[in-house]
Parts: C-alpha cells; structure tokens; sequence
C-alpha cells in the first residue's frame, strides 16, 4: 500500500507538470491585456511599458516559460500583478475563508446525501421515495446564484433573519467566544446551505442506487434470513458496502475543498480562492493563474489518490500492488 | 495672490455640488443652528478592496478617494474644483506665488503639522515624495504629470520651489499630491519601497484618520488622529466593508447594517427611496463621460457623413431615460457640461433623426437595394460589430437599446461583448470596428492624451483620430493663461470635435449614492462624497 | 368476426373524434388523455394562430416554416396513429424479452416520475420548435422602452415585460430553443469524444491507454472554469462557441465511465471470439463494443444535458454566453437580477423554466439507470 501510494505521488508529477505548462501557454495565448488597468486617461500612458518591463511581459514567451518554470521550481510563486502582492500572501488570505466554508458544506451534504438517499432506497417507489427523489433533483435543479440571491432577499432582506455577506460582523472580535462563534455562524449558514444543498442531492441520487444494489445482493439475504433484525442488517452489512460509491465521490470532491465555489462567494462577499481564481482569469493575471491551478491540480490528484485508497480500505476486493 | 486667482480660472464651476443642495438642505440648516456632534460611526459599503495605501503603487481611482483619510495633499481644491491652499480646507500648503514669466512657483507649507508618529512635516517630505515619484523605478502610476516640471529644491523647511520647463495651463494642479513620510523610508532603496510594510500598514499618517485595521477583502477601518494638526473630525470610525455583488451591497444598506453605500443603479433610486424614508439620495455630477467611438481608419467609419449619421440614428434621450431614469445628460463633446468656463453651451446635442441619418447614408451611397431592410452599397451590407465589456450592464443595456435604434435606419449592429482585458487588448491593437466604452476625466482640462494625434502612437487616442486643426488647438489652449483666450480655444475645439464628430458622445453620467439620513453635513463633489468627511457628524435618533 | 368487425369500425370512428379513446378503453387512461389533450391542445394552437400559420406561409423564414410543418404533422400523426391503432390493435409482443431495449422500455414505463419527467422534456421541445406561433410578439422588439419597460404580467404580456419593453414569454419561448440546443449540443458533442477516447483507450490499452488517460487526468485537473474562460476569450462569444465549448470541457467524465465499462467487455468470450475470427477493430469496436456501452452513456447524458444548461446559465450570469439581444433562459435572469425585488417577473420565470428542465431530464436519466440497473454499477 505505502509502495503504491509513493508510486502514485510520483507519476502525478510529470502530470502536474504538464497541467502548469499548458495552463501557462493557454492564459499567455489568450487574448486580454494583463495591465488594462493601466489604461485610462487619468495615468501616465507610458506607465504600461514600465509594468510590462517589470514584470517581464516584454520577453518572448518561451523565455518567460523557462524563467518562471525556474522560479516555481524555487518555490517563488511571483507577484500579482492585480493585488500588487506577492502570490503566497494573496492564497494565504484567502485560502482559510474557503476552506472554513467549502470543509463544511462538504461534510454536511455528505451527511444528508447518506441520509435522503438511504430513506429513498429503503423506500423505494414509494411516496416517500417520489417526494425526496423530486424535491432533491428539484433543489439540484436550481442555478445556485439564482438560489443564493433568492435566499437573500427572503432571509436577509424581509425575514431579516440572516447577514446577506461578510465573514462576520463588524465589532465581532470584540465579543465573547460564544457570541462569536454564533455570529460567525449566522454569517455562515446561507453560502454554506447554497453550496451544500446541490451535493447532498446528487449525493442522495448516489447513495440511493448504490444502497438498493447492495441490499439485493445474497449475503443480506443470508443476514435477512438468519433472522437479524433489518436495522442491523441494513446498518451492519449492507452499509458498508454501500458507502464506498459515496466515499468515491467524497474523495473526488476535496479539490472543491480548496477552490472554493466561484459565484456563492462572490455574492455572500466570502474573500476566499474562488473570487480570487475569477479576478485572476479575469484580470489575465498570470501569476496569479498560474499558482491557483496549481494547487487546484494537487488538489485533483490527491483527492483521486485519497478516493482509490479509501476504496481499498472499505472494499478488500480491490487491492494494489 | 493676483496671480493665483489668475491661474485658478481654469476649473471655475459652479454646478458641482449644486444637485445635492435639495437633499442636505435640512442638514445644512441644521449646521448653523444645531451643536454638531463628536462621536459615531459610519459603516460604507465599497465593491472592491484598495490595492495600496502608497500613493506611489496605487493604480486603482478609488485608492485616492480612502488615502485621503490618511494623507494630506499639498494643496486641495474648493467645492467649485477651483485650487486652494489650506486657508480653505485641511492641506500641506497655506499659500503659493508665481514668479513672473510663470516658469518657478514656490509652495509656503504649514509649520505646525506633525506626522502621527510626532515628526514634523517639512519641506523635506515633498520633496522625497516628489523625486519617488518621478523615479522610474518606482513606476508612480502618474509618472507623466510631471513632464513639464524641470527642477524641484528645498528653500528651507517650510519652502519648496518648483521650476518648470515651459509654461502649462495646469502647473498648480499638477504638483498636488500626497505627500509621504521620509523618515519612514530612509534607508529603502526604491527597489525595496515596492514590498515595503508601510504599503500594506501605513502606521505614519497626516491626515484626519488614521488605519486601525484592514482585513484583506472584507474591511477597513479608520480611527480619528490624534496628532492631526487641523480641526478634528467629528465622526470617530469610518468603517468600509468589500462587498462585490450589487444585491447584496443594497440588502445590507436595506437592513441598516451599511449606511453608505457608493453607484447605486439608477434604476434602485425609486425603489430605495419609496421603500427606506431613512435614506437619502446623493445625485450629483461625475466627471465622466460615455461614447461610441469609431475606428477612423475603417472604410465605414473615416466618411464623416457616416459618424454623424450613426450619431442622429441614435436616439439617446431615450436611452438616458430608460437606463438612466434622467440621472444622465446627452453630451456633444469632452467638455463636461458642469466645466461652465470651456463648455460650449451654444452646442446643442445632435437631433435624433432617423430620417436625416437615412438621406446622409444615401449621400454616402448606402440604400437598400435588395430591400431586406438593411441598406447595402455594391452588394455589401451595411454591417459592422459593435463591441463593449461585460463588467458594465449599463454599456451592454446601452448596445442593446443602440442596436435596436440602428436596426431602424438599416443598419446592423451586431454586437460583440467581451472581457474588459480582452477590449483594451483590441483597442490597443486597433483589433475593432466601433466600440462603447467611456472616460473619467481629471480635474484638470487636458485633452492631449485622448485627442491630439501624437496620442495616436503613445496615449489613449485609439480610435487613430488625427485633424490637424485639432492638434493645434490643443497646443494652444495648453499653453495659454488667459482666462478669455483659452475659453475661446476650447470653445473651438468643442465645435471641430462637433462637427467631425470623432466619437458619438453619448452622456454623461450622475453620481448615485445612497446615504443613511441620519449622516449629516455631507458635500458631495464631482471625485466623490468623501470630500469633507471631516465635517460630516451623526444625528442621534 | 362481424360482430368484432362492428365493435372496430366503432372503435376507430370514436378514435378519429377522440384520439387516444382506444388507449384509454384499452385501460391506458394516462397514455390516452396525453394524447387527446396534446391533439386537443395542438388543435386549438392551429385554429388561434391561423393568422401567424397564413403569415408563415408567405415568409421565408425557415424557422417557421419548421414550426407550421411540426405542428401539421403532429397533429396528423396523433391522429393516424391512433385510428390506425384501433383498427389494427396492437399484438401483444410476446417474444419481447428478446430485445433489451423492450425490455428496458418496460421497466422504464414503470417508473412514474421518469414517465412525467419524458413528457415534460418532449414538450419543452415542442414548445422550442413551435416558438414563432407561440410566442406573442417580437422577443426583440423594442418599443417606447420607457412607456413598455417593467410591466407586470398582464393579458398583453402573460409573463410581463423586461427593461426594453420586450414581452418575457415570447423570449421565454424562444430562449428555450438556445438553451435547449445548447444542452443538446453541447452534449453530444462530450458523449461522442468521450465515448470515442473511453473506447479506445480501453480497447487498446498499454500506451495507448496510458497516454490517453493521462491527457484526461490533465483536462480534470484543470478548473473547468479556466478553460472555459480561455476559449471564449480566445475566439469571440458566440451561440456555436458557447455549444462547442461546454461540449469541448464536459466528456472526461464519459470517457472514464466508457473505458471502464470497455475493460471489463473486453475480455468477454465473445470478444474473444471476434478477435479469433480475424474480425477488424473497427468492426468489434463498432458491433460489439460500442453497443453494450451505450447504456451508461444514454444515462451520462440525459443527466449531462440538464447540467449543461445549468453551466450555460453559470456562462451567462458572467455575461460569457450568448450574445445580446438574443435570449437565452441564463441571459434572461441575469438581466432581471438587478431588480429581482421591484420586477420579479424577469429573473423569475427562466429560473423556473431551467429548474423544470434540469428537473425532468435528471428525472428522465434517473428512471433510465434504474430500468438499465443490472448493466450499471458505479455510475
């Protein structure tokens, strides 16, 4: 197992690699003036040419590959050209938002996926397995930033119930622990509800087939006719193999975990990787591009390599060498 | 002092600040009967985070308007845009005098003021400041304003004198700036300033406030200074929260958790105002103007007749009153109307005239022979792409509505919208047909970057308009001092740009803000409404 | 036998007044009022609009001419295949377990919500290919915008009006043919270079396999978003750009699902077999590959389509989609989201509109896994 792991590690390089140098030539290639914000009437217009001197766009672009390839190999991820800032310090903001809001929905449409798809598989073709199979595709359904501004004009706007954006409230370091960790809550609950609620139901979907596969096959029905209880049954033995398909899926969702989720942050006002993964490709902010897709690759790759070896822990079928 | 009232025509207006006169009427009166009142705090909503507190790194416009809280400026200008020194408001300078010929200015700096770590501000500090920014290796964003300006020497502490290269219309405007605390920086290399901490924390301020803590992305806040050399400020923190999406910007300013927010939509006015009697609207002018321009190499677009008649086949009333809701004015050139002194009121903005703009493209050859209902000269189409950016729905509204227009006289529009990135790429690259995009314009009157022909190669002339009358118009009206001379120049120059109609001026465009009513004493001016947050205090309910 | 004759000629006159009488007598009540109700409604669309059929007729617009033809043609299938269905009542196919898409077609049938979820997808269709009778006025029309904007829904405009003053239910209506085409396009293009590099890659094998499999690593490590982003700045935004490049961004998925069925195919005896017979590749690729795959790929892609027309919504809302005035469901909402709370019949209705097709094809691609289960493990 360790030996297959080192091996994966290894053979994920040359593919991180090639992920860097794509990303490089195709953001390079793109049409789109990384120092448009130099152009307005109210700067220097020779101010473009400095910037481009400076940071080396005036090089051809092979020689910019192999300086950055360089650089990157040294661990220095550059400057942004956006921020005006060095790279590291732009993820180091804004990766612990992400991660706090991302880790968290996660875990919960994880939770409820199990629990909507294990209700509609018990239950199959019943009313309760119509009701919950059409209300999650339903929520599924919906475009989360049409959801999520839904949300705020009913619970921030008329119920005034919840924050419409921020982390927290102004004078929040201010209080208690307790009163603290309720606001940061309060301000969490909607963006984590918008991004949770999409994958708990395709989760469900998972669970739901995955869990009816299982229940058919002889050893329950050996554990059904020893005369165990079905709780036990479906609990004990049928569970736990219906749960490898969702720890797949679990598995191959950790690169969300750390990019974050595009619009629900840009509309609850959540600082985290996924505004600054747009502004980048917007701003054709090379560095910046280069070093998001870089973790977002890692993140790829070690959520595949997790994915496989839980598979292997929960299944003994499956082995590697 | 003559010659400084001479110099100071230049930017004598009056409409600023007028619009808002209705809306603050009730606290100004209030201001002279009523004790205004120290404490509180103001909560601004804001759509983006500041880029740096150096003014030398800062490329964004509204890093200007939050460093005013920090940093005072040499000089500043009154609420009609005219130049001051601090007889008037809060700046480094008390007074200036001209030398003769107008070729030296010296700059007499208050001798009192302290920087908050209790170092005086000197002469000195200008100076450091002065010789950064013209440093290229610093690469100050505004590099260019100081073109003109030869040398620059410390007379003593409380003196700097600037000698220049040649006489220029807006020399006093030009060596405003903020100024920064030598001492800070005295053994930084320009190489290190870049990724000096003061950039992200500066702890050594002049101005009214100073940052007490800033979190990357989701807030600012300032504390009054303590060592602020001038009348303190009445409101204790002013507090800015980054908020990108317009929704939710408004839904905290709904539910009270913002009390200002900044460029509202004009079409949320009504609806904020019938819904929320706790809020006042802020309307008043900007300095900014939008166009279509023309690319003038282009076969379609170098025949006048075409422009002109693109320009009355555009009915741009209707678009200032849907999308606008009358917070815009159609405008005929780059003059911005509330400029009283240079704006030519005798022009009058082209007729929309569907019929006349048909009979000019008729002169120019294009009818409709085929009678699909789009003209066609020699079996081609009248066709072209019109493109604008997808950050502005306002622009893309705008296209939408001109597209429609066009449609009528026979012609077709077809409109690309791309990345902001991806427009300046093309317009740069001259990579275009027509396009929407606008301008923000200084302070200061000077239209060489945009319209002289040299701007072709090195500015923002990137529509390749070149008329050579034009260009000597603009090398006039540059050097010249004259109140009466220089207004007869711009006067001129509106009225080629009307005729040849280089662009389709559309309008120009309002100032919305969107203010608690509680925040009183608020003058608005055409950068801003922070322009005398010193003055503003808080009504208790 | 003339007593049976008499029953017929009955049955089929009443058939021909009422089409699907039979269905429904035959104990089908759903299958015949569907069909009844849909002859009815399509009926009373030809007789209302007659005026826009005649003006159809004159244009040569193309786009309506295909929607005066479906709608006749329908009209007359319904009806001939119902007459014809009672004259010749249908043997019952009792060889059926023979074919597996019969077989598949029947348990599918069981399914209640697949059922509803088909119906509502073919009638989106419909409803895209009869747009130019349908709709009430010009989707691009402008009037005097400041007199027709933000009207509320009324008998004029049934869903209102945008800030142009143009009517919501005709762009609706017309919307849905773009981001209907869209999903349909965008993936069939990701099944078929999915299912093209799966094949392939599981076919061969070895290097093959490992080069191509790689490459797809590469593509999924890529935020989709990046991608996507880059191709549309690259080549200017377009209805066809928008198609190719959700379709262009989408198939690794499929491509993985297919190798992975084509692995464990592939070492069937009757592969073997065609191998041992000197069959070529590209003859037990396509014959025998190709055909016990399509079911995970049928699934892949009914769920895929409503997914697509979510990311096109996704494009839109970043104003990277289709370009104005054309409407699309996405571009539509995103128009109205600025003023969700004063005119909420704009951003409202699309919303509902995409929720409903996503719903019914994700419902129609659930009801195919489960009718093609046994041949489905971990999809």
């Amino acid at each position: 197992m360790p030996k297959y792991i080192i091996r994966r590690v290894f053979t994920s390089i040359p593919i991180i690699l090639g992920v860097l140098t794509v990303t490089f030539f195709v953001i390079n290639l793109t049409p789109g003036d990384p120092l448009a914000m130099y152009v307005n009437p109210e700067i220097s217009p020779g101010i473009r040419e400095i910037m481009a001197e400076r940071f080396g766009l005036n090089d051809p672009l092979p020689i910019r590959y192999f300086k950055w390839i360089k650089n990157f190999l040294t661990g220095d991820f550059g400057h942004s050209y956006s921020h005006n800032r060095p790279v590291k310090d732009v993820l180091f903001d804004a990766v612990p938002h992400t991660l706090l809001l991302s880790s968290t929905s996660l875990l919960l449409s994880i939770i409820t996926g199990i629990a909507i798809g294990v209700v509609s598989a018990l239950k199959k073709y019943t009313i309760y397995d119509h009701l919950v199979t059409v209300l999650s595709f339903f929520i599924y359904a919906m475009p989360s930033f049409w959801l999520a501004l839904m949300l705020i004009i009913i619970f921030s706007l008329k119920l005034r119930l919840l924050p419409a954006s921020n982390v927290r409230s102004i004078d929040a370091d201010t209080l208690t622990l307790l009163p603290y960790l309720w606001n940061r809550v309060q301000h969490a609950i909607l963006p984590v509800f918008v991004l949770a609620i999409g994958n708990a139901a395709s989760k469900g979907r998972y669970m739901r087939s995955s869990l009816l596969e299982v229940i058919r096959q002889d050893y329950i029905r050996t554990a059904r006719s020893k005369g165990l209880p079905e709780f036990l049954v479906i609990w004990k033995h049928a569970m736990r193999n219906a749960l490898i398909p969702i720890v797949t899926i679990a598995g191959l969702s950790i690169p969300f975990l750390l990019s974050g989720s595009l619009i629900v942050e840009v509309i609850f006002a959540w600082p985290g990787m996924g505004q600054v993964i747009i502004n980048s490709i917007f701003n054709r902010d090379y560095p910046l591009v280069m070093a998001t897709t870089f973790i977002s690759a890692v993140m790829v790759i070690f959520g595949n390599l997790v994915a496989d070896v839980f598979y292997s822990v929960l299944d003994p079928r499956i082995r590697f060498d | 002092m003559r010659r400084t009232t001479l110099i100071c025509f230049l930017v004598a207006l009056f409409l600023f600040s007028c619009s808002s006169d209705k809306d603050n009427k009730g606290s100004k009166n209030d201001g002279n009967s009523l004790q205004k009142k120290n404490g509180g705090t103001v909560v601004s909503a804001i759509s983006s985070d500041i880029d740096s507190w150096n003014t030398l790194f800062s490329q964004q416009s509204h890093g200007e308007e939050l460093r005013r809280f920090l940093f005072l400026k040499t000089l500043t200008y009154n609420e009609n845009l005219k130049i001051r020194g601090s007889d008037f408001r809060p700046c480094l300078a008390h007074s200036w005098r001209f030398s003769e010929d107008f070729l030296n200015v010296t700059l007499y700096l208050q001798e009192n003021l302290r920087w908050s770590d209790g170092v005086p501000i000197t002469a000195h500090d200008v100076l450091f400041t002065y010789q950064k920014m013209i440093d290229p290796v610093i690469g100050y964003p505004h590099f260019s304003r100081f073109d003109f300006v030869d040398t620059c020497r410390v007379i003593n502490d409380y003196e700097i004198k600037f000698h220049f290269k040649e006489v220029y219309a807006n020399e006093l405007d030009h060596i405003n700036f903020e100024v920064l605390p030598k001492h800070v920086f005295d053994r930084v290399s320009s190489e290190e300033m870049r990724d000096h901490p003061f950039n992200e924390n500066p702890s050594v301020v002049s101005g009214p406030y100073r940052l007490k803590r800033w979190e990357r992305g989701q807030l600012i806040e300032f504390e009054k200074n303590p060592e602020y050399g001038f009348s303190k400020p009445h409101i204790d923190r002013f507090i800015f929260r980054v908020i990108p999406n317009q929704i939710s910007r408004l839904t905290s300013l709904k539910t009270g958790s913002v009390q200002l927010v900044q460029s509202v939509s004009p079409e949320q006015v009504e609806s904020l105002q019938k819904d929320n009697p706790n809020l006042n609207m802020l309307i008043y002018p900007s300095l900014s103007y939008e166009y279509i321009g023309w690319l003038h190499d282009h076969p379609l677009f170098k025949d006048r007749r075409i422009r002109r008649a693109m320009t009355m086949g555009i009915n741009r009333r209707q678009i200032v009153d849907a999308l606008f809701h009358g917070y815009a004015r159609e405008c005929i050139g780059p003059v911005h109307p509330a400029r009283k002194d240079f704006y030519n009121s005798r022009l009058k903005p082209l007729p929309y005239d569907p019929e006349q703009a048909k009979s000019l493209l008729a002169e120019a050859g294009w009818t409709d022979g085929n009678d699909d209902g789009i003209l066609d000269k020699e079996g081609k189409n009248l066709s072209f792409v019109l493109k604008t950016n997808i950050n502005s729905q306002l622009r893309i509204d705008a296209a939408t509505m001109i597209q429609a227009d066009l449609k009528k006289i026979g012609v077709k529009a077809v409109l690309e919208i791309v990345e902001f990135n991806v427009m300046i790429a093309q317009q740069t690259a001259r990579d275009y047909e027509a396009l929407i995009s606008g301008w923000s314009m200084n302070i200061t009157f000077d239209p060489t970057d945009i319209w002289h022909s040299k701007s072709i190669a090195s500015g923002y002339n990137e529509h390749n308009y070149a008329n050579a009358a034009v260009d000597s118009l603009i090398d006039l009206g540059r050097r010249t001092l004259d109140k009466d001379k220089s207004r007869h120049i711009w006067y001129r120059f509106q009225e080629v740009l009307y005729e040849d109609q280089p662009y389709t001026f559309l309008y120009v465009k309002d100032h919305v803000d969107a203010i608690d009513n509680r925040i009183k004493g608020v003058k608005t001016w055409p950068k801003g409404v922070y322009y005398n947050m010193e003055e503003w205090w808080i009504e208790e309910p | 036998m003339i007593l049976l004759q008499k029953s017929k000629v009955r049955h089929a006159l009443l058939s021909a007044i009422l089409p699907g009488f039979d269905r429904f007598a035959a104990g089908e009540r759903l299958a015949g009022s569907l069909c009844f109700l849909s002859y009815l409604s399509l009926l009373a669309l030809a007789i209302f609009s007659w005026d826009k059929i005649a003006s159809a007729l004159e244009s040569n617009k193309i786009d309506e001419w295909i929607a005066v033809i479906f709608l006749f043609g329908m009209i007359a299938s319904i009806w001939f295949s119902s007459v014809y269905q009672s004259v010749y009542s249908r043997q019952k196919n009792s060889d059926g377990s023979r074919d597996q898409w019969l077989i598949i077609w029947r348990d599918f049938k069981k399914n209640r919500l697949a059922i509803i979820g088909l119906i509502c997808v073919l009638g989106f269709y419909a409803v895209a290919l009869l747009a130019p009778l349908l709709a009430v006025a010009d989707p691009n029309m402008q009037g005097d915008v400041v007199k027709t904007r933000y009207l509320s829904p009324s008998f004029d405009h049934p869903l209102g009006t945008d800030k142009f003053g143009r009517d919501i239910f005709s762009r609706l209506i017309y919307g849905s043919r773009i981001s209907l085409s869209i999903g349909f396009v965008a993936v069939s293009i990701s099944v078929v270079i999915g299912t093209a590099v799966g094949a392939i890659s599981g076919y061969f094998g070895q290097m093959i396999d490992t080069v191509l499999m790689r490459f797809v690593d590469i593509l999924l490590a890529f935020p989709r978003i990046f991608l996507v982003l880059a191709l549309i700045a690259m080549y200017s935004n377009s209805l066809w750009l928008t198609m190719a490049v959700l379709g262009f961004t989408g198939w690794m998925g499929t491509s993985r699902i297919v190798r992975g069925q084509v692995l464990s195919i592939k070492e069937e005896g009757y592969i073997l077999a065609a191998k041992a017979l000197g069959m070529s590749h590209t003859r037990i690729i396509f014959r025998h590959i190709l055909p016990n795959v399509l079911a995970p790929v049928i699934v892949v892609a009914t769920l895929g389509i409503g997914n697509t027309i979510l990311a096109e919504s996704f494009l839109s809302y970043l104003g990277l989609s289709v370009q104005p005035p054309t409407p699309t469901w996405g571009n539509i909402i995103f128009q109205g989201q600025d003023n969700m709370l004063s005119a909420w019949w704009i951003s409202t209705f699309p919303g509902i509109a995409i929720v409903f097709t996503a719903l019914s094809y994700n419902l129609v691609g659930d009801g195919l896994r489960d009718a093609l289960d046994p041949k489905l493990r971990n999809i």
